[in-house]
């Protein structure tokens, strides 16, 4: 398993890539989420470029073999959100997983 | 190579034409050249959005600048992209805060005034943070001085590589959609005339998703 980021650093690089030109997938299962919580790429730009901090400990997805970083912020109404993400450095990409709604 | 989160298959990357983008709760809007991951697999397509904050912007502006009538969801993004909560936006707007509720969710029509004020101020909120922009100076004037046919569905073409060239706006023929085999066709009148280059595509044919075969590279 690599090192991940500490939450002050996975923060900057998921800025630092989709701030300079880098990719945001968001998954099909992301979009299922969205749609039941009225979410949309507005508000999940809005937390991972803007308002959006990281206060956890990241999990690994030994699936995918990845680490998820839970990105804590507040969509367009100002209502808390919370977008899980990938940080693919290697392919200047941000995936957005999965999304919940008032879980923090 | 990326492996597909759906089905663990292997995906690659395609430049589309054309694709639907479904992802800002707008039913009328196709990104032009735009990269997209295919799964070998289950053919899941999953754009890989760049610049998302310029995409945003530029579908607020060709929303503003449409030659048609706002939809209540065109007054929402609006309202969004502008970066205001309903509160300050229905003051700007000069609308109740419990009545502008109803035009968002489309139990009330919108006033050609409030049409009008909507696309102003959204230019304004747009000029507060690019205040060296002249084009949206220009914009202003154009929506001054729009008279919006009713009732006209359209598609809003943006180009994924270069969100800010005009956007094309493609109307919605129903008759053309009978027609699979019609996925072009050259308009000789169209409601949208201030920003040409107009082609007719009917919103759900294959257009929007042609891919032109292009492979750009694996998606490692
Ligand atoms: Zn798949």
């Amino acid at each position: 398993m690599p090192e991940p980021y500490d939450s002050q650093t996975a923060i900057e690089k998921i800025r630092e890539i989709l701030l300079n030109d880098g990719y945001l997938k968001i998954r099909d299962h992301c979009y299922v989420r969205m749609g039941e919580r009225t979410v949309d790429d507005v508000d999940i730009r809005l937390v991972l470029e803007e308002n959006g901090i990281i206060n956890s400990k990241p999990e690994w997805d030994k699936k995918h073999q990845k680490f998820k970083y839970k990105v804590n912020g507040y969509d367009t109404d100002a209502e808390k959100i919370s977008v899980i993400v990938n940080i693919i450095e290697e392919t200047w990409r941000v995936i957005a997983v999965t999304v919940i709604a008032r879980d923090w | 190579m990326t492996k597909c989160f759906e089905c663990d298959e292997t995906c690659e990357i395609k430049k589309y034409k054309a694709f639907k983008y479904t992802g800002v709760s707008l039913d009328n809007i196709v990104l032009a050249n735009v990269e997209v991951e295919v799964c070998r697999g289950c053919k899941t397509e999953t754009p890989l959005l760049r610049n998302l904050k310029k995409l945003h912007n530029a579908i607020g502006v060709a929303i503003a600048l449409q030659n048609a009538k706002l939809s209540s969801a065109d007054l929402r993004f609006l309202r969004r992209i502008a970066g205001l909560k309903v509160q300050e936006w229905s003051k700007r707007i000069s609308v109740a805060g419990a009545h502008y509720a109803r035009l968002e969710s489309g139990d009330r029509k919108i006033s050609a005034q409030v049409e009008t004020l909507a696309r102003v101020n959204f230019l304004n909120a747009l000029k507060q943070q690019d205040p060296e922009n002249v084009q949206l100076a220009r914009h202003l004037e154009t929506v001054l001085n729009l008279t919006p046919a009713s009732e006209t569905d359209f598609v809003i073409v943006i180009n994924a590589e270069n969100p800010e060239a005009p956007a094309k706006y493609l109307p919605d023929d129903s008759a053309i959609l009978k027609e699979p085999s019609a996925s072009y066709v050259e308009a000789k009148t169209l409601p949208f005339e201030p920003l040409a280059n107009v082609r007719i595509v009917p919103r759900h044919s294959s257009i929007y998703h042609a891919n032109v075969n292009q492979e750009l590279a694996p998606c490692a």
